[in-house]
C-alpha cells in the first residue's frame, strides 16, 4: 500500500512537472500569461513581440490617464485604423476580463487581421494583447492569440 | 497622424550597393518608407527603389555587371566619360518616366557647379536628374540645365537629411558610405581624392546631426569610386555590410516609429 502510494504521488509529480514544461507561463512584470509555443520571443519592436514567420503578437501596457474604457477601447481602434489604408471590424464582444475585436485592415495591398483583447489592470493600467496576421493565416493563428490572452493573468 | 519616415542614401560611388543590404532589412522588417532623398549613387538606388518598391528588382538591374560595364564611354571633353550611354541605362528603365510617376516621393540632389549650391530635384523626368546626380568632377562630364552646370550631389549634400525634412520626414535615416578608412600615400591622385573626401565627410557629419538614425558601413578596398569593384562584379561586401549596419539598427529603428503613436507597431 504504501509503495502504491509513493508510486503515485511520483506519477502526479512528473504529471505536473511534464504539464508546467509543456505549457510555459511567461512571466512579465504585471501580468504572466502561457507562451504560444514555437513562436520566436523578441523585443525588437520596441515591446515584447512573440514572432512566427510573418505573423506577430504582441503586448502593451499603458496608463489610461483620465481615459475611460470605452474610451480607451476607441483610441486603440484609431491607432489601428490610422496603421492602414483601410479597415472594417469583424467581430467585437465583451468576454468575462477581455474586450475583445477582430478588424480586417489593408496595408500595401495586402490583408491582415488584427485581433486585439483589453484588459483592465489595476490603478490606472490597461493591458493590450494583440496578434497581427495575414487574412490567409487567421484560421491558422487565431487559436493561438486566443489561448495566449486567456491565460493572461494579472500580477 | 502617423510619424513619416524618411531615408536619406549617401554618395560614395560603388559603396552605395551597401543601399541594397540596408533596404533589403527594411523591407524585410516591414519599416514603411514615406519619403527617400538620395547624392549619387544613393539617387540611383532610391529612385530605382521608389520605381519599383521591390528591393530584389532593384538588385536584379544594378548587379546585371555585364550591362553596367557597357556604359563606359570614353570623352575628352569635361570628363574622362560622356555618360551618354549611362543616361540612355537609366532613360530605358524609367522610360520617360517623371517624379510624379514613382511610388514612394523622391528627391534627388545635384550640385550647381557655378554657384556650389545643392539643387534638389523633385519634379521632371528622373532618368534626366540622375544622370545630373552622379556627374562627378573629371569622370563624366557634367549636366548642362538652364543656366546651371549640374555636377555631383554629394559636393553639397552627400547625405540629404535636410531635403527630407523638407518634405516632411519625421523620423530620418542617414546612410553614409563615403570612403574614409582607405587613405594609401601612393600618388598625387590619393592625396588630392583624400582632400575631397574629407571635405565631404565633414559636410555630411554636419548634415547628419540632425538624422535620428545613422547607419555608417565600413569599406575595404573601395577607395573613393570603387568603379574597379563594380567592373569585377565584386560588389557582394557592401551589399552584407549594408545588411549588418541596418540588422544593428532596426530595434531603434522600431522604437521610434512607436515612441508615442502605437499605430506604428500595427504598421510593422
Amino acid at each position: 500500500m504504501k509503495k502504491k502510494i509513493v508510486l503515485l504521488g511520483v506519477v502526479i509529480f512528473l504529471s505536473t512537472c511534464f504539464f508546467i514544461c509543456k505549457n510555459e507561463r511567461f512571466i512579465e512584470q504585471g501580468y504572466s500569461f502561457e507562451a504560444p509555443q514555437d513562436w520566436e520571443k523578441t523585443y525588437e519592436t520596441g515591446v515584447l513581440t512573440f514572432l512566427k514567420g510573418d505573423d506577430y503578437i504582441f503586448f502593451m501596457k499603458e496608463e489610461l490617464k483620465g481615459r475611460s474604457d470605452s474610451q480607451y477601447v476607441d483610441y486603440i481602434k484609431a491607432q489601428i485604423e490610422s496603421s492602414s489604408e483601410s479597415t472594417e471590424i469583424l467581430e467585437e464582444k465583451r468576454e468575462g476580463r477581455f474586450y475583445v475585436f477582430y478588424t480586417r485592415i489593408l496595408q500595401d495591398e495586402d490583408n491582415f487581421i488584427v485581433g486585439t483583447a483589453l484588459i483592465k489592470g489595476l490603478n490606472d493600467m490597461y493591458f493590450v494583447v494583440s496578434l497581427k496576421t495575414y487574412e490567409t493565416t487567421f484560421e491558422n493563428t487565431k487559436p493561438v492569440f486566443e489561448k495566449v490572452y486567456k491565460t493572461f493573468k494579472l500580477r | 497622424m502617423k510619424k513619416k519616415i524618411g531615408i536619406a542614401l549617401g554618395s560614395g560611388g560603388a559603396k552605395g550597393y551597401a543601399h541594397l543590404g540596408v533596404l533589403k532589412v527594411l523591407e524585410k522588417n516591414r519599416i514603411p518608407i514615406d519619403y527617400m532623398s538620395g547624392a549619387s549613387s544613393g539617387a540611383i538606388v532610391a529612385s530605382l527603389y521608389s520605381l519599383y518598391g521591390n528591393i530584389k528588382k532593384v538588385e536584379r538591374i544594378l548587379t546585371d555587371f555585364h550591362k553596367v560595364r557597357s556604359l563606359i564611354d570614353f570623352s575628352f571633353r569635361g570628363g574622362i566619360f560622356k555618360g551618354e550611354k549611362v543616361f540612355n541605362f537609366f532613360d530605358d528603365i524609367f522610360q520617360g518616366k517623371t517624379f510624379k510617376d514613382l511610388k514612394i516621393p523622391v528627391c534627388i540632389i545635384a550640385t550647381d557647379y557655378i554657384s556650389g549650391k545643392e539643387v534638389r530635384i523633385k519634379k521632371g523626368s528622373v532618368a534626366f536628374a540622375l544622370r545630373a546626380s552622379i556627374a562627378v568632377p573629371f569622370v563624366l562630364e557634367l549636366v548642362r540645365y538652364k543656366n546651371k552646370e549640374l555636377a555631383d550631389g554629394g559636393l553639397s549634400s552627400p547625405v540629404p537629411i535636410r531635403a527630407l525634412k523638407e518634405m516632411g520626414a519625421d523620423i530620418t535615416i542617414g546612410v553614409r558610405i563615403e570612403d574614409r578608412f582607405d587613405f594609401n600615400r601612393k600618388n598625387v591622385y590619393s592625396i588630392i581624392e583624400r582632400a575631397f573626401t574629407i571635405l565631404q565627410h565633414n559636410l555630411s557629419e554636419y548634415e547628419l546631426s540632425e538624422a535620428d538614425i545613422l547607419l555608417d558601413p565600413e569599406f575595404e578596398g573601395y577607395g573613393f569610386l570603387g568603379i574597379h569593384k563594380v567592373i569585377k562584379g565584386e560588389i557582394e561586401d557592401a551589399i552584407k555590410e549594408g545588411e549588418r549596419v541596418a540588422k544593428k539598427e532596426i530595434k531603434n529603428i522600431k522604437e521610434l516609429i512607436i515612441a508615442d503613436k502605437v499605430s506604428g507597431i500595427y504598421k510593422l
